[in-house]
């Protein structure tokens, strides 16, 4: 019925993504011999390193693509020969057996997608989003990379903080504040130039853009059919979110993107010719697998809305003190998603602008996109996305809407069974549509 | 009292549910607050200075069957995060008032919120602790977290801290610390007179009463561990590394010592042993706090240690023991511990130390693949 094969994309704005988004797709070309190249892991806010002109690499981002070219097992299986634990995040083990490849054979290895990694001259990681991080680059420069790292920490508010307090306001921007100048003063050392404030203002500008763009787009979404489904908006909306937030070609791409599935609502057209189940997708999806998506198009399910990667309302910021209204952007967004329910959500203040949507939110999505049910992908070697699923599931139960939790993993295939998840899903859509016809005998 | 007659009192008092110790507590406290706290570390002095006793959370141990917990967590999850729910849904924390929970890694981060929907009649708090330990506003912040967390029991349970009565408590913990330090340094010393299982139930032992209550019985025994009759023996001088948040069973810790070792250094209960020395400095508790758990704390794998190696602080820790070999005794799905691992097995070898990885379980109930490891661990290295 399926197996591990990349996705077939719908739109055609996601089809011309490598084209459209130049600055990122082609930035292998563009670099200059020996410039300065920052590793960044996702949570490094990019308006802050488009302000400094610096050019980056996002191995997180690399994990996915060795996963859809089918080489992060080898890689993975590498990093545990030298002692990293299967437990560990895949993406970590897939740049730890790519570095230890790299540095055996002096060059990058021939297996490695798209020409592999620039080399590296920093390392910028975040503290953000998930907690081991953190020992990741300090694993990369202790072993393998000897090179000048940074980590932004910001810390988040417990779930049920007053957010309004002032006290509490000012409690977490001033640290969020602290390592926000803490990374320039890094980045003006290392680079031995001081940060462009008018770029930074105007990347800042470009995000807010970019982030009223999604918003609009997540609620276009909502139409019957679907117009959007989430192995596009993987496939195609999380290198400009992720990694080129700020940046204009991002905000074109996804004008571009927001026009035509504008235009996929006027005209009716949805994903799939025969829309009979629509559902939520949670959790990080399966690199390696984005096909599983076309695989449950062929079954009659949609995916209108994933709580990965998710961004939210824009807010309105200052842009007058640039590095400020990054702070101020992000708390104010760390308060939307706390008062929409952040219990499963400890890491919500982001930098960088995504991480997951309020408990209470999924259950008004439930009416807003109409949704039949939620498939949930607990991911084994990451805990901080699979964490809060059972909790959602309980709460999508009382909106009256059932969830089936299967177990793989992000970017190693090894633990992808296909039969036994493939029955999940048949199975799962099979009780749905059980229900739906009980409920219509009761009626 | 004898020394064997302290420790057997610990050893009662470790094995009593933390419900029965709080209450045991609150009968001769009218009206007192018991707070408990999740590993690693939590500042035990801000919920003493309140008036309130505090308490080590440290999961079910052996003793506790999983009925409710497991279906609330998926299957790659350690044993104590979901020991600890099941200690509150089999009603075995009872009595206990409230419940500190920090961000040591992405399970632990969680439990907070997970306790809190499962039993909202408790206070439960999440203490947002810096991981990044280089930066200068680290201490201000972790000051002001500190300050939070006292504002939340002061709303939630009705009592205050007092910079004063903070200083006292300050004042009380450099106090009980310095006890635990004196232990080590015996042990160190003197195995043959201290094996690590007595050590753990006096330390643990510790973290469940008073520390005013605990200081004299541990004076005591610090005055009688000298007397006890021990000859040395011919056995393997090794340091544990990586238990410092589930705790291994104890018959675990027996094995290693049957099989032939002397543990001369370990990372339990790390949380009550986090600062190094007295908490420094004058003026502001709190701010001398927050810098104390920054700038005195004991190397671990819950923090970033910058660009200093990870395994700089466990060699210097086998050379201060006069250790021969390093135990890594992470708990299974310990992400911190699977993490450090690599590096710090790096730098031993880098120094010549060997090492050997047993992973544990709260709940393993057979030993003998594990006795027989070790033993041929200890084999290897005293007839090399």
């Amino acid at each position: 019925m399926t197996e591990l094969r990349r996705a077939t994309k719908s739109l055609d704005t996601v089809r011309r993504a490598r084209e459209m988004l130049g600055s990122y797709y082609k930035r292998a070309e563009r670099r200059r011999e020996g410039a300065p190249l920052a590793w960044c892991m996702a949570g490094v806010p990019s308006e802050v390193l488009q302000a400094f002109d610096l050019s980056c690499e996002w191995p997180e981002n690399f994990g996915t693509v060795c996963a859809a070219r089918g080489v992060a097992a080898e890689l993975c299986e590498r990093a545990e020969g030298e002692g990293y634990s299967q437990d560990l995040c895949s993406y970590v083990r897939n740049s730890i057996g790519y570095v230890s490849r790299l540095l055996e054979l002096g060059q990058v290895p021939p297996e490695a997608p798209r020409g592999g990694l620039g080399t590296a001259t920093m390392l910028l990681g975040s503290g953000a989003l998930c907690d081991p991080r953190i020992k990741w680059f300090q694993s990369l420069s202790s072993q393998y990379l000897p090179l000048p790292v940074f980590h932004i920490d910001p810390m988040s508010p417990p779930h049920d903080s007053h957010v309004d307090d002032p006290r509490i306001e000012a409690h977490y921007k001033e640290i969020l504040s602290e390592t926000l100048h803490e990374q320039v003063a890094f980045l003006e050392r290392t680079l031995g130039r001081p940060m462009d404030t008018e770029r930074l203002r105007a990347a800042l500008g470009n995000a807010q853009e970019t982030i009223a763009l999604l918003w609009e787009i997540q609620s276009l979404r909502r139409a019957v059919p679907c117009p959007m489904g989430s192995e596009d908006f993987f496939t195609g909306g999380v290198v400009p979110l992720l990694f080129m937030l700020g940046e204009r070609d991002a905000v074109e791409y996804f004008r571009c993107l927001r026009d035509e599935v504008r235009d996929r609502v006027a005209r009716g057209v949805g994903v799939i010719p025969d829309e009979r189940f629509r559902l939520l997708w949670m959790g990080i999806p399966p690199w390696y697998n984005l096909g599983f998506f076309n695989s449950l198009g062929e079954l009659g399910a949609v995916f209108p809305a994933e709580t990965s990667y998710y961004v939210g309302a824009p807010v309105e910021i200052d842009l007058s003190d640039p590095l400020e209204a990054l702070v101020d952007r992000t708390w104010k967004r760390a308060v939307w998603i706390t008062r929409w329910g952040a219990e499963v959500i400890p890491e919500n203040l982001s930098p960088s602008g995504f991480s997951q949507p309020g408990t209470r939110l999924i259950r008004q999505w439930v009416h807003d996109y109409r949704l039949d049910g939620a498939v949930m992908h607990r991911t084994r070697s990451c805990r901080a996305v699979s964490w809060g699923q059972i909790h959602i599931k309980n709460q999508l139960e009382e909106e009256g809407i059932p969830s089936l939790i299967f177990e793989s993993d992000m970017a190693d295939p090894r633990s992808w069974a296909d039969t036994i998840i493939m029955g999940q899903i048949q199975g799962f859509l099979e009780a749905i549509a059980a229900g739906r016809r009980e409920r219509a005998r009761a009626s | 009292m004898t020394a064997e007659a302290i420790i057997e009192r610990c050893r009662d008092l470790v094995t009593q549910p933390l419900g029965a110790v709080a209450e045991q507590w609150k009968t001769r406290h009218p009206g007192g607050k018991v707070v408990a706290v999740y590993p690693v570390w939590a500042p035990a002095e801000v919920i003493h200075a309140a008036g309130m006793l505090p308490l080590s959370l440290l999961g079910g141990g052996t003793s506790v069957e999983l009925t409710h917990a497991d279906a609330r967590f998926q299957s790659f999850v350690c044993s104590i995060a979901k020991s600890t729910l099941e200690l509150g849904f089999q009603g075995l924390v009872k009595g206990v008032d409230g419940f500190v929970y920090s961000n040591i890694c992405d399970v632990a981060r969680n439990l907070s919120s997970i306790y809190q929907r499962n039993f909202q009649d408790v206070f439960v708090e999440y203490l947002h602790l810096p991981q990044n330990s280089t930066s200068p506003s680290v201490a201000v912040y972790c000051a002001s977290e500190l300050r939070r967390l006292a504002a939340g029991f002061e709303q939630a349970l009705g009592l205050g801290v007092t910079p004063m009565a903070l200083s006292k408590s300050i004042d009380v913990y450099n106090a009980l610390r310095a006890r635990l330090r004196a232990f080590y340094a015996f042990r160190i010393a003197e195995p043959q007179k201290l094996s690590t299982v007595d050590l753990y139930v006096v330390l643990r032992a510790a973290t469940l009463v008073p520390p005013e209550e605990a200081i004299p019985s541990l004076d005591t025994l610090l005055a009688e561990l000298p007397q006890r009759s021990a000859r040395p023996r011919d056995r393997l001088r090794v340091v544990i590394e990586g238990a410092f948040c589930e705790q291994p069973p104890i018959g675990l810790l027996e094995v290693l010592e049957e099989a032939g070792c002397y543990v001369v250094e370990d990372d339990l209960l790390l949380g009550w042993r986090w600062i190094t020395g007295d908490v420094a400095g004058e003026g502001d508790p709190y701010d001398r706090l927050g810098a104390a758990y920054v700038n005195q704390a004991v190397p671990s794998s819950t923090r970033h240690e910058g660009r200093e190696h990870r395994s700089v602080g466990l060699i210097e820790k086998v050379r201060r023991a006069n250790a021969q070999a390093v135990i890594f005794m992470p708990a299974k799905f310990c992400e911190p511990a699977l993490f450090d691992y690599v590096l710090m097995r790096q730098g031993l070898e880098r120094a010549g130390i060997p090492h050997m990885l047993v992973e544990f379980e709260e709940k393993m109930w057979t030993f003998e693949r594990t006795r027989n490891e070790i033993e041929t661990f200890v084999e290897s290295m005293m007839f090399d």
